[in-house]
């Protein structure tokens, strides 16, 4: 039956412990640590710590990051650790694991208790001062515990962290998308009304049935409603986007990129990106931790549950003093025991047991989750990559070929004008699905780097965006002004 | 007014009537020219006939037989500069060289076969035994390729006929294979100038460099010996000579073929010549489809266009559905199309003439190896034909067998149609008192773009 560890031995220590100033957390709350382990990954960089919680120092540095025209995505990333209130919310949750570094490091404090009775005879007074042990007994590994979960909770504020900047990168992709298909609808619905417009100068002239007239305008109020629909979903994604950056719907005028990059020469290949994911993915770090750190808490929970189920208090060594009314005094050692009789910590036992029987499942669930993520996600990289190559090696330029060939063809009056218009039309909507073929993949890109959990390797091969091959009318342009008389 | 008719009472048969000075804008016309007889001229002579653009097939005799040659095959032929298709002819053209015997002649023609498929040769409206018809199946075994065979009869007629495929017919002759047989009378004959010409159509789709055969009725070219206007040679001839231009038809669509300037006589047919009393004085004649007609006339100088009277003939490829722009406005809706397509105009609003004119320009390119529907400069600007189109130049004092492209006519002073105003409302001109349409206007401004290539 061993309920008390070996204190003996431990005095020593444990004195100097006391007297030595023990546990202590650092002054940035392992912010710096959190800032070495994103940067590992790849991840943006953290405002520094006299920003966080300074509403000034945010405000100017999220002003010079907004004068960036446009917006990169990384400008995005950086505005949104700064304004967003999540970094200051795990900020906290730091300062929380941090709290209990410092109570486990630290002695509870004695109890001074006093009582004085009176008497016929006169008074009696007692003094005593008590201090739990089984503090003192279990203060180090209670310290190493708190280390431990301090640890934890830095690495998985880091795996927040780089979930959180992929959600802005989302965002910020989901509105480059959404802004080139409104400017395609936009086109589309030059075209129909271009056509509509034709349609009632032949109506007007009497060579075109009201019939035929009506089909060309119904054709051109769709492409207006449709031009609505996707100017909404711009305005969805903007505010997505400016919610996420932790901006208030005044400072929503920043612009993001007109175009993405082309896809990356190389892409990473599966299993390296596998190996990558096990190294890097911090939430499995931090629940390979939480494992660890509950196969501890449950060793020492085994070890001292003879030392009660911690309800009705631990045990206490003291002295006590006690002056009688004849003035004699008397002064001792006190002890104070729970005595395992009724339980000896059963309940205490199995919760800790369950509790880690809980957190291996939750690791192997997660494991399995990433495996199988990164697997989708790279799939997904590589089709939404061919897409985009497809649509821009062959589908694209045999649009345009299309869209050249009808000119020729119209200008021998082997076909009319509206039947051009119509391969104009087409040749917008395939322009269209080809940018949103961009889109998806750097959205799969952004996906396969959370699965990770790092920036992908073949981030290196980005290069900077083409101007696009793609010019939509600009309405009221005027045309070349060569004027021809005949 | 003397008429021809006072001339010949007058002058009688056989005296050629002097010019009469610069008061007769035309030329006499001998006294005898419609008369059906024939002159002996050289005996046995005959001028012979010059096939537009094409070429008569040299013979050799082998023991009293005129032997000729044909070979069909598959080559690249040129309708036009700016379309050239593969297509099937004979001895390297289309139609194929012409075949120029008397009547009388013994004449062996052998055949020998370079398409990738079956062959035989129909000699059209021609009097042969049975078996040298030319119906593959019918008269003879088919002519496989690589083959080569003889056909061998006599002559016992004249008159103008044709030859072509019998086998795969519709196929063989869509792309190109036919060639006509000029068969001259025993006794002479009496013209000076004798042109042939073979009528054709081909559906040569815009983009497209081989015609399609099965292709009924919408064709693309319309053709004069396989080539259209501008490319077609000019039928030449000296004042005052008698012309005979004859005509077939393996196209399939009857074509009414017109002359200007000219009263002509219908005087015969791949039945042979007619009869005076069925000649017909015609301005234009309608051959129909697997007929040949001749026509004769006494050539007054100038400058005389003959083509087909329908007058989508005498035009290239076009669109048929295509919206009616006659009468259409897009001024303003021009630019909101140029700012998507640099390369568009708008035209058609006052009738196609100015379409013809930028595209000569080169301000609009079409279609590989299509031509324009219509173009083709004259002395006096634009003359905007395509097709089954040609110019008959008479000039005085051509040398007989000078046919050589004389250049364009010099009008005597005073015989063009001049100018007398260029204001609309000139002079007081006799209307019903119908709603008047939109009065004549400047043509459209409209701005050009940067030619699309």
């Amino acid at each position: 039956m061993i309920f008390i560890v070996n204190w003996r031995v431990r005095w020593v220590p444990l004195l100097m412990l006391v007297f030595a100033g023990c546990a202590s957390i650092p002054d940035d709350r392992g912010l710096s640590d959190v800032q070495t382990q994103i940067t590992e990954r790849g991840g943006a960089q953290l405002p520094a710590l006299d920003s966080v919680n300074n509403p000034a120092e945010s405000a100017r540095l999220v002003t010079e990051l907004l004068s960036h025209s446009p917006l990169t995505v990384d400008d995005a990333v950086r505005i949104a650790l700064i304004a967003n209130p999540k970094l200051r919310s795990e900020y906290a949750k730091l300062g929380l694991s941090g709290a209990e570094v410092y109570s486990a490091g630290r002695l509870s404090n004695p109890t001074l208790s006093a009582s004085i009775l009176f008497g016929g005879d006169g008074d009696k007074t007692t003094f005593g001062l008590a201090q739990s042990f089984t503090d003192l007994l279990l203060m180090p590994t209670r310290s190493r515990l708190a280390q431990a979960e301090f640890e934890r909770a830095k690495v998985a504020m880091g795996g927040e962290l780089i979930h959180f900047s992929a959600e802005v990168e989302t965002a910020y992709y989901r509105l480059v998308g959404a802004t080139q298909i409104a400017r395609m609808r936009a086109a589309v619905a030059h075209a129909t009304a271009t056509s509509a417009a034709l349609a009632q100068r032949f109506a007007d002239a009497g060579t075109l049935r009201a019939l035929t007239l009506a089909q060309s305008q119904i054709e051109a109020e769709q492409a207006q409603l449709d031009l609505l629909a996707a100017q909404g979903e711009v305005t969805t994604a903007r505010t997505a986007l400016n919610q996420l950056m932790g901006l208030s719907a005044a400072r929503n005028e920043w612009t993001v990129a007109e175009q993405l990059p082309a896809p990356v020469a190389v892409e990473d290949d599966l299993p390296t990106l596998q190996t990558l994911a096990e190294h890097s993915r911090l939430d499995l770090d931090a629940a390979r931790r939480q494992v660890a750190l509950l196969e501890d808490a449950l060793g020492v929970t085994r070890n001292t549950r003879l030392l009660g189920d911690g309800r009705g208090g631990d045990g206490q060594v003291g002295v006590e003093t006690e002056r009688e009314a004849d003035g004699s005094s008397f002064t001792g050692p006190t002890l104070a025991l729970q005595l395992p009789l009724f339980q000896q910590g059963q309940g205490n036992a199995l919760r800790a047991s369950a509790q880690l029987e809980l957190s291996r499942a939750a690791l192997a669930s997660l494991q399995v989750e990433i495996g199988n993520a990164v697997q989708l996600a790279h799939s997904r990289v590589v089709n939404t990559r061919t897409t985009t190559l497809r649509y821009q090696k062959s589908v694209v330029p045999l649009r345009e070929t299309i869209v050249k060939e009808t000119q020729r063809d119209a200008n021998y009056m082997l076909i009319g004008q509206f039947d051009l218009i119509r391969a104009k039309q087409q040749e917008y909507e395939t322009y269209q699905k080809a940018l949103e073929a961009a889109r998806d993949y750097w959205l799969a890109r952004v996906e396969l780097a959370r699965a990770v959990g790092s920036r992908l390797p073949s981030t290196t091969q980005v290069q900077a965006p083409v101007a696009a091959p793609i010019s939509a009318p600009v309405p009221n342009a005027p045309a070349d002004n060569h004027v021809h008389q005949h | 007014m003397v008429t021809r008719r006072d001339l010949i009472r007058l002058t009688g048969a056989g005296i050629a009537v002097p010019l009469l000075g610069a008061a007769m804008a035309r030329a006499a016309t001998p006294a005898n020219w419609e008369s059906a007889a024939l002159s002996a001229g050289a005996s046995g002579g005959y001028v012979p006939t010059r096939t537009l653009n094409g070429w008569t097939l040299p013979h050799r005799l082998v023991d009293g037989v005129k032997e000729f040659h044909l070979v069909a095959e598959e080559f690249e032929h040129e309708f036009a500069p700016g379309s050239v298709a593969k297509v099937w002819g004979y001895n390297g053209s289309t139609p194929g060289p012409t075949i120029e015997a008397v009547e009388g002649d013994r004449v062996r023609i052998l055949v020998t076969n370079n398409l990738r498929e079956w062959t035989s040769v129909h000699w059209h409206g021609l009097i042969l035994p049975s078996g040298m018809d030319g119906v593959s199946g019918l008269s003879q075994p088919h002519i496989k390729p690589g083959e080569t065979y003889a056909y061998e009869f006599t002559l016992e007629q004249h008159g103008s006929h044709m030859y072509h495929p019998h086998a795969d017919e519709m196929v063989q002759l869509a792309q190109g294979m036919m060639g006509l047989f000029i068969i001259h009378p025993k006794a002479g004959d009496n013209v000076d100038r004798d042109y042939a010409i073979l009528l054709h159509n081909w559906a040569l789709h815009p983009g497209t460099s081989r015609p399609d055969p099965a292709v009924m009725q919408e064709f693309d070219l319309w053709t004069l010996n396989s080539k259209v206007f501008p490319a077609i040679d000019p039928i030449v001839a000296a004042t005052g000579e008698r012309v005979r231009i004859r005509i077939g038809n393996l196209s399939m669509w009857n074509h009414p073929m017109h002359l200007h300037g000219h009263e002509f006589l219908v005087t015969g047919s791949d039945g042979g010549r007619w009869p005076e009393a069925q000649w017909r004085r015609e301005v234009t004649e309608l051959v129909g489809v697997g007929q040949m007609r001749d026509i004769e006339f006494i050539a007054k100088p100038g400058d005389w266009a003959f083509h087909c009277h329908m007058s989508h003939h005498t035009m290239n490829a076009m669109g048929h559905a295509l919206p009616n722009a006659l009468g259409v406005d897009q001024s303003g809706v021009e630019q909101a199309m140029q700012a998507m397509l640099p390369g568009y105009m708008a035209m058609g609003a006052n009738g196609m003439a100015e379409h013809s004119g930028h595209v000569a320009m080169g301000m609009l390119p079409g279609p590989d190896n299509t031509l324009p529907m219509s173009g083709g400069e004259g002395p006096f600007g634009a003359l905007d034909m395509g097709g089954m189109f040609t110019v008959v130049k008479v000039r005085d004092g051509l040398a007989k067998n000078d046919y050589r492209d004389p250049g364009w006519y010099r009008n005597p002073p005073g015989t063009v149609a001049k100018r007398v105003s260029n204001d609309p409302h000139y002079g007081n001109p006799i209307r019903r008192n119908a709603v008047k349409a939109k009065p004549a206007a400047a043509p459209p401004k409209h701005t050009h773009d940067t030619p699309t290539k």
